[in-house]
């Protein structure tokens, strides 16, 4: 619990570094912390899910899931080296050469993630627990598709209708936010069934993880709208959200990892 | 805190409230036994091996194989 707190710690105290930085730095400074925190968080994001996998001893599809995840954060790992590399050490106008390198490797990185959520959906559905009231399921599902509406008028009919964006440019600009909608609606279902254990331990693990794939979401969801409107630039206070949504992921790792070695204590007592 | 006159269904209850929580271990309880044709006030040593394994199919979800083994052979045990 000692490691989950200093991480805590470590987050908040990275995300006001973050928010001061973006409030006192200008000019060229705030690209580099703009480009080197995410890979500093997607870094933390990484040791937490490993410490999550190395707890599961057992192959089983639970571990398998949380597998995934860790692959997820890789990606997003090498994507986010890969664009700070692009943008700081070869100078390049990230603008002009999407979609990149960075690019593939992020798009990439949303398949694990929504297979592992995916596998412990289908890990919940198996395992007799309740699944909910349809009253929620019938709330969650209109939550759902307001924002998939939104999303379609706001970021994807812009992009689709652009006749100057070439296609393969128009492919990636549609991917992000098709792959965040799909990604956070398995991440939200999954909040709203661990909600039903209460505040219990065993709920801490994919209640951040859940909180962190939206945090992400939001991001994206908001870069994508704001970038095709020609009115993001680096040092944007959306980064936050980035950099928020993998601490999550991190401590949710952390979370389960505490929570496996709290049984084994336990029952071993 | 949930009491119950039946020893089993309080060490079941007292082994697995601390992985999920009370309410949801004391409905676990409930509906894996009503799966048995029991309740929860009427569980007996014979009832316990079917049980246990009931309920570690769903621990693994939160604590792995190795974990809901070990829990589960805690309650085969009482």
């Amino acid at each position: 619990m000692k490691k989950i707190k200093l991480f805590w710690i470590l987050s908040a105290s990275l995300l006001i570094i973050n928010l001061i930085a973006y409030l006192a730095v200008k000019g060229e400074a705030i690209r580099y912390i703009s480009d080197i925190l995410p890979v500093l968080c997607s870094f933390f994001a990484i040791y937490g899910m490993l410490s999550a996998y190395n707890g599961f001893k057992v192959h089983d599809m639970v571990r398998t899931a949380w597998l995934l995840i860790l692959i997820g954060v890789t990606i997003d790992f090498l994507a986010e080296s890969t664009y700070s590399i692009l943008e700081l050490g070869l100078s390049m106008d990230m603008d002009e050469a999407f979609p990149t390198l960075a690019d593939i490797l992020w798009c990439l990185g949303y398949l694990p993630f929504f297979a592992g959520l995916v596998i412990l959906f289908n890990e919940y559905r198996k395992s007799g627990f309740p699944l909910g009231n349809i009253k929620m399921q019938g709330i969650i599902l209109s939550i759902f598709l307001i924002i998939s509406v939104t999303v379609f008028f706001l970021i994807l009919t812009p992009i689709i209708k652009d006749e100057e964006t070439t296609i393969l440019s128009k492919i990636f600009s549609l991917y992000y936010p098709i792959g965040d909608i799909l990604t956070v609606s398995m991440a939200m279902i999954l909040l709203f069934l661990i909600n039903q254990f209460g505040k219990g331990r065993n709920t801490l693990p994919w209640k951040t993880l859940s909180l962190g794939f939206f945090f992400f979401t939001i991001s994206d969801l908001l870069y994508a709208y704001f970038d095709w409107n020609n009115t993001y630039d680096s040092g944007n206070f959306i980064d936050l959200g980035w950099n928020f949504g993998y601490l999550l992921i991190g401590i949710a790792g952390l979370y389960q990892r505490y929570l496996i070695d709290l049984v084994k204590e336990r029952i071993k007592l | 805190m949930t009491v119950y006159h039946n020893q089993f269904a309080q060490k079941i209850f007292e082994i697995i409230s601390p992985v999920l929580g009370e309410s949801m271990a004391k409905g676990t309880i409930k509906v894996h036994c009503s799966k048995l044709g029991i309740t929860e006030e009427s569980i007996s040593q014979k009832d316990l091996t079917l049980l246990s394994d009931n309920i570690r199919k769903g621990l693994v979800l939160f604590v792995g194989t190795e974990g809901s083994m070990l829990i589960a052979s805690k309650i085969m045990k009482l």
